[in-house]
Formats: structure tokens, C-alpha cells, sequence
């Protein structure tokens, strides 16, 4: 830009000379002596200068040549002082980058649309009402808070009757889940499927990739089972979307023909998670026991419909209303009981099912608010050391104003200068970001997750631009206006000192802000970090060390009753042999796994009060389990393999529930398990209190039931394999034993039982890890902050100093007035952050565990290492202050 | 003196863009056209004529070009009309008379008339 604009004075200057030579030639030509026709020329033109200036005024500065001029002259200033723009540019990268990565994996899970046709028109229906609405058990998700239920399951009757009602729907589909294991001649694999209605691809607006989606035909128990399969399953079934389609798989002990593979950018209903086989719903029988077309009172279909064009939420729900209630008013006919009609609830569907996922997305806006905070320090130091550049060129903003610069052109300027470096940082920022998404997906997401899109598109971009932006006027205003409101006359007499005090002020505020933010973030580190400490070092009541788990399900392939039981001891004498193992037991829930299953005892001679529900955890188990696992058995024996399909029922209890129902000892007792009209059972053994469930809850009561006197307690059967040495090292093995047994039968999560604590442990985890990382980039951040300001009032007083010594002040004196003022910025960022980081406190009080959220010794030691840090600090600038020569000093200036 | 005309505003821009419809011309030989075309009446401020020009450069009315010119061998920048330039002048002159019936209406009433 700048050669153009030479080149425009060049050109004006030879045309203007070009005019003088013709108009001189002419006088010369009337008879003019030379110099005289020259001079008559010149008087003729007029003043050049003032033309060239007319001519400059005509050319105009376009907005762009002013930013590209404003923007030479930032860069050279900036190269002038790199370290300055080095400190600013990476504070705000970090920053901006931080924010950016949240902000990328939230919009990955919960605001990106799914890949589908017009998705804004996509509904989940929903229900919420009390206990009298006819869903006597359902499936799918569901909440009861305080009687009433929401729940997003219906009846095959109330599907229908919505399907064919008049709703405002132009079309709705159902959708279930089921277990499989899906085996090829090759392959087994164990993996969740959906059972969809025929048009669940047409509803959702996609289509497969290859082959073809389901018609009506398909979805009948009479048309030959079809199946569709996902990109990446197909992939791994049969090493191409090409080669699946047409290809038979085995299902439960049905062979289904793959007839589609859907497009590699849908992963189904949620971006987190991998729908990975598509079963026509006519199937779900077949497929699970509990999901029934003839009961009424059994809701296990999900539904997703699109709005009709032009209709109405609210219209909507009223026409489903009223089919709700018609069903109702049917099914209260039929078993002749007064029954509520549930009320319909519209599920915004634009971004599929992850959006109940509220833990998930608590978990992101609380990094995102600590992210916020450690931008805001960031802004706040770019913000200092602009202040303290602004002190360094007072001098030259004062010639520039006293010169007759504007003020606004030179706060254009100096917010120019912020702008550049806010998109220096910001694109810095996104490219850490880049990094940042992948570790913070890697942080949150489980091995067999859909891999997130987390490619930084246009909306990704804009975030984070204008973030720079925000962040740019964050710091760069009050500075800028703080810069030109000097009085130039008296700033140039003062040799640019002038403001000092002031901005000193401003400036020590500043980092008064940045202490009580990072406190703030230094604080919630702390309890974190000692959440995750405490259920580290909670009693787990069992040994999880060297205990390799792995899951297989039977019931999957089609086992069941006495086929299920020996399947179950077969692979356990098959694992028990292999050498380098301890020994082996399995059990229907793995060890600390977030789940549990819980049914009703009957206790003869315990009378519940009223409105209790005597629900209790029951595990179905295999022989010798608390030995395995590690649980002492305090009264009478462990299950053993005596306690078969031919023998008397048995249970041992755990502590709790023999305190709970019994007094003095149980072994010998009997209770009525589950169904009241069930035979008894006799208690053999009390074991000690292990947790099973998670870390966090309190050990609920527990019955262990013997896996052959209760198959059907048997679904996903997870093994215990207790190893001599490492444990990782017998999965192949393990592999081989199962396949020894039935080959088709697929082995799933094999891990150890430590990772298994440390899945379950990984939101607390992952908190623990990040906000000590923030909280420590926070900290270094207003560490800066605080040497900037000392080292800028070291400068500043050197003389002051020079005097003080000189009348014999000791150098330790000196250096101690500056730490003093360190000290007292940390006592007032501590008053502000102290308050701040309670109430913060209060709000992540659930995810504490052993540690109140206003826990003192925590307080004590974010307090010390707040003053450690600021000290360490300021120590640097006091200590020149303190070393400083007095002769040196007085000269100094 | 007192016969020279002070040139109203915004006209000299009209002049230049009729002036380059002979051709492409300089600045010199663009002033030199309007004083002799109006006998010296019109007396061009030079200084005023090449802001003038630059400006109708900006607005796209006229390119310039430096060239040699055909009488001797020198090159000077020649201004050309564009298509933009033609049209400005039309309505520009257009305008200009508009303006001239007008106030000639007013002052010579009768005159005007038969106009």
C-alpha cells in the first residue's frame, strides 16, 4: 500500500512540473524571456504545494489505507518491544485457546444440528404425569422427582395412537434399544442396536449411503430379518460399506440381511455415541422379553416426530393430549381402575438425544466458567502491561497531541494496537485449540464413543474471533483512554511522568482483580483435587488389584435357563485353568461400575414403617465371589458351587442389610426375595461391606444370590479374574478360553478393575486434572501481572530510593517497603477473593466429595500459596530495589 | 478583469468531462481548450484543475495514461473519458441547462418565453 501511494506523489509532482514547462514554453513563445515566462508560469499554477495538497484531499484515505497505516505502525512498535508483545500475544493464546476448546466440544455435543434433513422440525416426544398414568414399568430414560415421572417411553397402543392420530406430526417414528451380540462368520461383536419403525430414516430426513433403509415390509416378524448397518460398523464387520450391504449376520440365533449402511457423518441419534445396527422394531420381542405389543401397561418405545409445516408446539401438544387421554380412558375401561392420562412434553430434536446429558453439560459450563476466569486474568495482565507501555510513551502521545493528533485518531490507534494483538492471540489460540479439543474430548469421551466432529468450522471460528474482539476491548479501552487523557503541556514538562500515580493505581487494581480471580480458580483446584483424593482413599471393602474384568452376554446369543447357567460355569472353568490366574468368579454387575440392580425383600418379623420401599442391591454371583473379590465373610460361608439349580435357595447379606432387618446373627434366617409369593431364602454368610454401585453412595443394603438358582438375574455376565502377576497380560488368553466355550460368543471391555474405578472416577478426574492446570496458568498469569507492576515502581522510584538510602535506610528496608506493597495487594485481592470463592463454592457442592465446600484447611492453603506466589513475584523487583547504589540511584533519571 | 467570470461551483468538472470528448488531452492542454473556447472569459484557476481532475479520476468519470505525446517526444499524463464520464455528462448537462432555462425564465421573462 505504500508504494502505490509513493507512486500516486511521484506522478502528481511530474504532471504538476509537466504543466509549469508547457504554460513556460508558451509565455517564452509570446516573446518572454525565459525566467520571466518560468516566474509567469509558477503565478499562474498557483501555490504547488497547496495543490498538492488539494489533489491528496481528492485521492481521500480509504478506511482500509488508515487501518493498513495504523496497523504498519503497531507492528513497528511491536517489533520495537517483543518481549512485551511476545508476554501479551501467548496470555491471550492461552486464554482464547482454552475458551475455544470448551466452547468446540460443547457445540460438538450439544449445539451442532444432526446431520439430517431440516432438523429444526424434529421433536422427541415425551410424558410426564404421576403414579396413576398406565406405565406401570418402562424403559428408556425417565426421572420421578416427587411423584411425578417424565419419561420418554410409550406403549405399542399409545405409539400407534399417536403414529395414527391426527397431531400436527406430518409423520412420527418410534424407536427402542436393545443389546445384540452381532456375529459374522468372523467376527463377534457385542454392541447396543435400535429397534426403529419402517420409517424412522424418512422421520429423521436420512438416508443410507449404500443399499436401501427399511420399508413397511420389512418391519413385520413375517418378512425375512433385515438389518442396517453404521459406516464404521459396517467397516468393521466387513472392511467396507460395499461388501456389507447384502451380507447375512447372525442376531440371537436369527440370520438378518444387512440391506443399507447409513452415511459416515451420522452416528444416529446422539453425536457422543455410535448407534451401530438399525433393527426393525417388529423384532423387539424377539429380541428382549420385557419389550411387549400386548401389554399396555409395559411403555418401552421412544418416539421423534417432525412438525408439520406452520404448526405450533403448543398445538401439538394439545392434539397429543387428548390421544394420550384416549388411550388412558381405554386402558382404565380394560382393567377397570380410575387411571391419569399423561400430559405430552416436546423435546427440542434439532441436536439429538444428548441433550440430556446434563451432567455433561454441567460439567463443560463449569470449565467453561474457570476457562472465563483465566481469560479474564489474561485480559487483565495484556491490560497492565498496555497501562505500562502507555507510561513508557507518554512522551511521544503528548508530541503526537500537542501536534494536533485527535484524541479519537490516537485512541483508534492504540485500540488498533490492542486488535492486533487480541487476533494474534486468537489465532494463536485457535490453534492450541486445536490440540486443547482433542485432549479435552480424550479427557470426557469413553473408548467406543462416536469420535466428535470437532473440526473448527465457521461457527468455531467466529467464537473464537469474537472472542478476540471481547477480549481486545476488555483491555484495550481503559488504557487507551487512560493513555490520551494526559495533559500534553504537562507531560512533556514532566518528562512523561505525569500520570504515574494514577495508573499506577489503575494498574495495582488490576492486579488486586487478578488475585481474587485466581484465588477463585486456585480455591476450586483445591477441592477438587481433594475430591479426588478422598475417593481415592475411600474403603472399598474388596481388593481391585490385579483383577482383571470382562464382560460377556449370553442371553444375547439366545442362552438362557439352564443353557445360560452352564454356559456361565463353563467359561469360569475355562478362565480357572488358565495358568497365571489366581483365581475367577463372575457376577451379574461388574465391581463399581455406576449401576446396580435393586428388587424388593420380604423380612419376616420386619415391619416396614409406612411409605417405605424396601428395595435393596442384589448381585447374582458366581461361587466363591467375595473370596475372589477380596470381601471378608464375617458370618458363615461364602457361595459355593454346592449351592446349585438342585439345592435349597441360598444368599449371603452384607453388613448393612443384616443390621438394617435382623438382630443378632442372620446366618440361618430366611426372607422372601423379590415377588412375595417366592419361596424362601436362607441367609448362609454375612460379608463384609464392599462397594459396588459407586465410590460416592453409601453401601447400600446387598444380597448376593447364586447364579444357578437365579439365571434370570444372569444378563451381561461380567467375570472376575483374579491374576497372579500383571493383569492385562492373560486378556488374550481369557479371549481364548470364552471362545473354547462358544466362539460366537463376543468378549467385551476387557479391562482392569482399577480402570474400571478410574471410568467411573473420570468426571472427578478430569476436573481435578483441569482446574489445577487452569488454576495454575491463572496463578503465573497474575504472577506477571505483580512483577510488571513491582518492576514498573522499582523503575519509577529509583531516585525516591536513593534518597532513603542516602539517609541511611538499609537495602533490606527498601526491599521490604516493595514486598509490603505486594502483600498488601494480595491481603485485598484475598478480601474479594475469599467471598467470591464461597459462594463459587457452593454451586459445585455436589461434585465434592469429603470436603465441605467452604472447607477451611483448603481455604488456608489456596491462601498460602497465593501469598507464596505473589511473593516469589515480587521478591525479583524488590530485590533490585534492595541492591540498588545509592549514588547510582540519586543520579538516576 | 472585470469580464472574467469566477466559475461556479461544481461546473468545472462539467467543462473538463466535455472538454475530453475530442479526446484524450493533459491538464495543460485541458485548460488552455476551455480559455480559449469561452475567448478567455472563463479564467481557469490552473491550481484548481488538477484536484478537479483527480477527483473525476476517483469517481471512475476519467482514466489517465501516461503517453508520449505526437508533437514531441515526451510522455505526459493524458486523461480519457470513460463510459461512466459520458453518462455523468449527460446528466450533468442536462442538468446545466435545466438550471439555465430557469433562471433565464426568471430574469428575461419574455425572452424566455419563446425559448
Amino acid at each position: 500500500m505504500d508504494w502505490r501511494r509513493k507512486r500516486r506523489e511521484s506522478d502528481l509532482e511530474r504532471e504538476l512540473r509537466d504543466h509549469l514547462d508547457l504554460e513556460a514554453e508558451e509565455q517564452q513563445a509570446k516573446g518572454l524571456t525565459p525566467e520571466v515566462a518560468r516566474f509567469g508560469a509558477r503565478r499562474a499554477l498557483g501555490n504547488t504545494a497547496l495543490i498538492q495538497e488539494d489533489v491528496r484531499q481528492a485521492w481521500g484515505w480509504t478506511w482500509l489505507e488508515r487501518l493498513g497505516q495504523d496497523v504498519r505502525h503497531v507492528v513497528r512498535g511491536i517489533r520495537r518491544s517483543p518481549g512485551f508483545a511476545i508476554v501479551a500475544v501467548l496470555s491471550l493464546a492461552i486464554g482464547i485457546g482454552a475458551s475455544t476448546s470448551v466452547f468446540t466440544v460443547f457445540y460438538a455435543m450439544f449445539l451442532r444440528s444432526l446431520p439430517v434433513r431440516d432438523p429444526q422440525h424434529l421433536r422427541f416426544l415425551n410424558w410426564t404425569g404421576g403414579d396413576n398414568v398406565p406405565a406401570q414399568s418402562f424403559s428408556g430414560y425417565g426421572s420421578s422427582v416427587n411423584g411425578i415421572r417424565t419419561s420418554g417411553s410409550f406403549s405399542w397402543d399409545a405409539f400407534q395412537a399417536i403414529q395414527k392420530g391426527r397431531t400436527g406430526f406430518s409423520s412420527v417414528a418410534g424407536f427402542s434399544q436393545v443389546g445384540t451380540n452381532v456375529i459374522t462368520k468372523t467376527q463377534a461383536w457385542q454392541t447396543p442396536a435400535r429397534l426403529v419403525s419402517a420409517n424412522f430414516f424418512d422421520v429423521l430426513g436420512t438416508q443410507p449411503a449404500v443399499g436401501r433403509a427399511f420399508t413397511a415390509e420389512d418391519d413385520s416378524l413375517a418378512a425375512p430379518p433385515t438389518v442396517l448397518l453404521s459406516s464404521r460398523m459396517a467397516q468393521r464387520l466387513f472392511g467396507s460399506e460395499r461388501s456389507a450391504v447384502g451380507s447375512p449376520v447372525t442376531i440371537k440365533q436369527v440370520s438378518y440381511t444387512v440391506i443399507g449402511v447409513l452415511p459416515p457423518d451420522f452416528t444416529g441419534l446422539r453425536h457422543t455415541s455410535s448407534d451401530d445396527v438399525y433393527i426393525p422394531l417388529a423384532r423387539a420381542h424377539e429380541l428382549n422379553d420385557f419389550y411387549r405389543f400386548d401389554k399396555p401397561d409395559t411403555w418401552w418405545i421412544e418416539a421423534i416426530g417432525r412438525v408439520a409445516p406452520g404448526k405450533r408446539d403448543s398445538e401439538v401438544r394439545a392434539a397429543l393430549d387428548v390421544v394420550l387421554a384416549q388411550v388412558a380412558t381405554a386402558y382404565g375401561a380394560q382393567v377397570k381402575k380410575p387411571v391419569d392420562a399423561p400430559k405430552a412434553v416436546l423435546l427440542d430434536g434439532r441436536t439429538g438425544l444428548d441433550i440430556l446429558n446434563t451432567g455433561m453439560s454441567r460439567s463443560l459450563v463449569a470449565l467453561f466458567a474457570m476457562v472465563g476466569l483465566m481469560l479474564l486474568v489474561a485480559c487483565a495482565n495484556v491490560a497492565n502491561l498496555l497501562l505500562a507501555r502507555g507510561g513508557a510513551r507518554a512522551r511521544e502521545l503528548a508530541v503526537r497531541l500537542s501536534l494536533g493528533a485527535g484524541r479519537m485518531r490516537i485512541v483508534r490507534h492504540l485500540l488498533t494496537e490492542s486488535l492486533v494483538l487480541a487476533l494474534a492471540g486468537g489465532l494463536l489460540g485457535l490453534l492450541l485449540a486445536r490440540l486443547g479439543t482433542v485432549l479435552l474430548a480424550g479427557l470426557l469421551m469413553q473408548a467406543d464413543d462416536a469420535a466428535l466432529d470437532l473440526k473448527p468450522d465457521a461457527t468455531v471460528m467466529a467464537f473464537a474471533m469474537g472472542l478476540s474482539l471481547v477480549t481486545a476491548l476488555l483491555f484495550g479501552v481503559l488504557p487507551a483512554w487512560r493513555s490520551t487523557g494526559v495533559h500534553p503541556a504537562a507531560c512533556l514538562r514532566q518528562g512523561g511522568a505525569g500520570a504515574g500515580s494514577l495508573r499506577q493505581r489503575l494498574a495495582k487494581s488490576l492486579v488486586v482483580v487478578q488475585i481474587a480471580l485466581a484465588f477463585v480458580l486456585v480455591f476450586g483446584a483445591g477441592l477438587f483435587a481433594r475430591t479426588l483424593a478422598n475417593l481415592g482413599n475411600v474403603a472399598l471393602g474388596f481388593r481391585p488389584d490385579k483383577l482383571l474384568l470382562f464382560s460377556v452376554d449370553p442371553t444375547r446369543s439366545g442362552y438362557k435357563e439352564q443353557r445360560l447357567i452352564d454356559v456361565c460355569r463353563r467359561i469360569h472353568e475355562g478362565v480357572a485353568a488358565i495358568p497365571g490366574v489366581r483365581s475367577a468368579t463372575f457376577s451379574s454387575i461388574p465391581p463399581l461400575a455406576g449401576w446396580m440392580s435393586s428388587d424388593s425383600i420380604t423380612v419376616p418379623g420386619y415391619t416396614p414403617k409406612p411409605g417405605e420401599r424396601i428395595m435393596n442391591q442384589y448381585i447374582v454371583a458366581g461361587d466363591q465371589f467375595l473370596t475372589v473379590m477380596g470381601t471378608p465373610i464375617l458370618l458363615g460361608r461364602d457361595l459355593s458351587a454346592a449351592d446349585d439349580e438342585g439345592s435349597a435357595k441360598v444368599a449371603v447379606v452384607n453388613q448393612t442389610l443384616a443390621k438394617k432387618y435382623f438382630t443378632g446373627n442372620p446366618v440361618g434366617r430366611e426372607f422372601v426375595f423379590g415377588n412375595k409369593s417366592g419361596k424362601p431364602i436362607r441367609i448362609v454368610g454375612v460379608a463384609a461391606d464392599a462397594k459396588t454401585f459407586t465410590i460416592r453412595n453409601a453401601i447400600d443394603p446387598t444380597v448376593y444370590l447364586s447364579y444357578a438358582q437365579y439365571p434370570s438375574g444372569l444378563g451381561g455376565v461380567t467375570f472376575e479374574v483374579r491374576a497372579a502377576g500383571d493383569a492385562l497380560s492373560l486378556a488374550s488368553a481369557v479371549r481364548r478360553a470364552v471362545a473354547a466355550v462358544d466362539p460366537t460368543l463376543p468378549v467385551a471391555q476387557i479391562r482392569t478393575q482399577r480402570e474400571q474405578i478410574n471410568r467411573i472416577l473420570n468426571r472427578e478426574r478430569t476436573f481435578a486434572f483441569l482446574s489445577t492446570f487452569f488454576s495454575a496458568i491463572t496463578l503465573a498469569l497474575a504472577c506477571i501481572g505483580i512483577y510488571g507492576v513491582f518492576a514498573y515502581a522499582v523503575a519509577r522510584r529509583t531516585s525516591e530510593f536513593g534518597v532513603r538510602m542516602a539517609v541511611g535506610a538499609t537495602g533490606a528496608q527498601v526491599g521490604w517497603l516493595m514486598l509490603r506493597g505486594a502483600l498488601v495487594l494480595v491481603a485485598l485481592g484475598m478480601a474479594i477473593g475469599i467471598p467470591a470463592a464461597l459462594a463459587v463454592a457452593t454451586l459445585v457442592r455436589a461434585g465434592l466429595f469429603g470436603v465441605e465446600s467452604a472447607d477451611p484447611s483448603t481455604i488456608a492453603a489456596a491462601v498460602a500459596a497465593m501469598v507464596v506466589a505473589a511473593g516469589v513475584a515480587a521478591w525479583m523487583p524488590a530485590r533490585r530495589a534492595a541492591r540498588l547504589d545509592p549514588v547510582v540511584a540519586l543520579r538516576y533519571e | 478583469m472585470e469580464k472574467r467570470i469566477d466559475l461556479l461551483q461544481g461546473t468545472l468538472d462539467m467543462l473538463i468531462l466535455r472538454t475530453l470528448l475530442f479526446g484524450p488531452a493533459h491538464g495543460h492542454e485541458i485548460s488552455k481548450h476551455i480559455q480559449r473556447t469561452t475567448d478567455d472569459v472563463l479564467q481557469l484557476e490552473h491550481g484548481s484543475l488538477y484536484p478537479a481532475l483527480h477527483r473525476l479520476e476517483r469517481r471512475g468519470w476519467v482514466v489517465a495514461k501516461w503517453q508520449t505525446a505526437k508533437d514531441r517526444n515526451r510522455q505526459f499524463k493524458y486523461y480519457k473519458l470513460t463510459a461512466a464520464g459520458r453518462r455523468q455528462l449527460v446528466a450533468e448537462g442536462s442538468r446545466w441547462k435545466q438550471l439555465a432555462r430557469a433562471i433565464t425564465r426568471v430574469m428575461w421573462p419574455a425572452e424566455g418565453e419563446g425559448d
